[in-house]
């Protein structure tokens, strides 16, 4: 019994040893690597080219659900959450602003578990592992960094905007949009009618056509405009130009180290018009890439002064 | 000590429960396995061998963990209600062996079961031209054997101090947390405040099954493993099991 209790002593001390020996603690590998491929990236993008905008210039907090991991270059510091739930975001934070993302694989795992729950509404059973990739993550960083850059570059034209849209009167920004305009029928199949005519342009191979199509688009936009208030105006605006740069740059960046294939999956898939701010993301996103077929190097100068809109109406006249 | 252990076995492989569990196992997996499975990932049909294989894996050990709880729940219990016991006390068996050597026969006899559920696996590989890989499965099962014996260990120590229904709840509760334990996870940092907190302790408490049969699973697929997750299922196997030496029933 005496050896018996030496044999169970050591294969615990040998559990015990090999656990803590095994185990990662801090920032794990998966997210610092995530990090890295977000610097370099767009470090090695040549479509990005917004003047001094580096992924770099931005402290990324990592959430674990416990504790914010901020990453600057080498440097990881635990310290307390600012932001207490579980979605990417931008911050300011001590004067400066900062990216929040979760951590890779909680993100991931709510993305696969979004992704089941989405399919089993539907009647059935769904797995969804390879949703959300290491890239996804890197793009979104470059995402919520480019965020960043708007806030600390455009402070007062987004406060503008911002007081443009509180006369809306709904402090929800996606109620105010269902509400107001995903319910009115007229707003709706003009949004449509754009987004073919921009796509369509997209596509079209001859210049001309092109700048016909786009002029089009932009004509149908400005009818479309015609019937809401100023406040929705604004809050149309501020979807497509900020949140739709943002969604260019993350695009860009997941084509670079996704590939081709996946870009074109994931983010020029047919569009389905739905209810909520995400339609614009893809209007301002396909806006960009236009801008860089017809004004190439529009982003050295673009601020929100001029809209994508006035942009592309420039390029085509 | 090995005649307790033989004649347990023996006892497990009589009972019904055994094989309505291992064969609804199999008739799940065979579902599953078909072709016309409405198995979906995002809304597309599942039809690429390897995440059905991801998908039957996970089955399996779900089944494996359900069968431990429901062949280990009584063993003990019965043992004493028949007065086996007193056949082993005379013979001078003290209980921590007796009640150790019981604990392993539990755990043989589900992995035993559990088996026969990784054969239609097996077979699924074969008719998919993955032969070649069907090998594996037998360093792999290693995982799917931490797993039972987390769940067996403790099913067996909690029967030897608490009523069958408790233990019965607890260990399928314990089970349930562990090969959900990632989807928990997500769930408790998204809840937050006390019911987060709560989800949170118990996930520390319980091994994280489901990242252990996931690397069973990257084993027979290839891919990188983390052997930290199952040194902690190697390590709250230990820790369970010394329940089974301090634990002691009166009625002996």
């Amino acid at each position: 019994m005496k050896m018996f209790r030496v044999i169970y002593f050591l294969i615990g001390v040998i559990l015990v040893t090999g656990t803590f020996a095994t185990g990662e603690y801090g920032l794990s590998k998966v997210n610092r690597s995530i990090y890295e491929k977000a610097c370099e990236a767009e470090r090695n993008l040549a479509k990005i080219q917004f003047p001094d905008f580096h992924v770099s210039d931005y402290k990324v907090r990592f959430y674990n659900g416990h504790h914010d991991y901020v990453v600057q270059g080498d440097s990881v510091k635990k310290e307390q959450p600012v932001l207490d739930t579980f979605a990417g975001s931008t911050l300011k934070v001590n004067g400066e602003w900062q990216v929040i993302v979760p951590e890779y694989e909680l993100f991931a795992e709510l993305f696969n578990i979004a992704g089941a729950a989405g399919s089993m509404m539907e009647g059935a059973m769904a797995f969804s592992e390879n949703t959300y990739t290491e890239h996804s993550h890197a793009a979104t960083i470059c995402h919520e960094a480019f965020h960043a850059w708007q806030y600390s570059n455009w402070e007062q034209e987004i406060e503008a905007l911002t007081k443009n849209i509180e006369t809306v009167g709904e402090k929800n920004r996606e109620t105010a949009i269902v509400n107001y305009i995903d319910s009115n029928d007229t707003c709706v199949v003009l949004f449509e009618k754009e987004m073919e005519l921009l796509q369509e342009a997209y596509q079209c191979q001859d210049d001309a056509g092109r700048r016909d199509l786009i002029m089009e688009a932009l004509a149908v936009h400005a009818q479309r405009q015609r019937g809401l208030s100023t406040g929705l105006t604004a809050l149309e605006t501020f979807l497509e130009n900020l949140e739709g740069s943002a969604m260019y740059v993350e695009a860009m960046v997941y084509r670079s180290l996704e590939g081709e294939e996946a870009f074109l999956d994931y983010y020029m898939g047919d569009f389905l018009y739905s209810n909520g701010s995400a339609k614009y993301y893809t209007m301002g996103m396909l806006k960009c890439m236009l801008l860089d077929t017809l004004l190439p190097g529009w982003k050295e100068s673009w601020s929100l002064e001029e809209t994508l809109d006035v942009l592309l109406d420039r390029a085509c006249r | 000590m090995l005649v307790i252990i033989k004649n347990a076995i023996r006892e497990r492989i009589r009972r019904r429960e055994m094989y309505i569990v291992v064969g609804i196992g199999i008739l799940m997996l065979l579902l599953c396995g078909s072709d016309s499975s409405s198995i979906s990932i995002d809304g597309k049909a599942v039809t690429g061998y390897e995440n059905m294989f991801m998908v039957l894996h996970t089955l399996v050990n779900a089944l494996s963990c359900l069968l431990a709880v429901v062949l280990s729940l009584r063993t003990i219990p019965n043992e004493y209600e028949r007065r086996n016991s007193h056949l082993v006390w005379v013979r001078g068996i003290s209980q921590p062996v007796y009640h150790g050597s019981l604990a392993i026969a539990n755990v043989v006899s589900t992995f035993m079961a559990a088996w026969i559920l990784y054969g239609v696996l097996a077979v699924y590989m074969l008719i998919n031209g993955h032969g070649a890989e069907v090998i594996k499965l037998f360093p792999g099962s290693l995982g799917l054997a931490i797993n039972i014996s987390v769940v067996s260990i403790f099913t067996s120590v909690l029967s030897i101090g608490i009523p069958v229904m408790a233990t019965g709840v607890i260990a399928a509760l314990f089970a349930g947390i562990g090969v959900f334990h990632s989807l928990l996870d997500v769930m408790a940092n998204v809840l937050g405040g006390v019911g987060g907190r709560c989800l949170s302790v118990l996930l520390t408490i319980v091994p994280d099954m489901h990242g252990i049969q996931k690397q069973s699973q990257l084993y027979v697929t290839g891919g990188t493993l983390d052997v930290h997750v199952l040194f902690v299922g190697l390590l709250a196997i230990y820790i369970i099991s010394i329940g089974l030496f301090v634990l002691k029933r009166k009625e002996a």
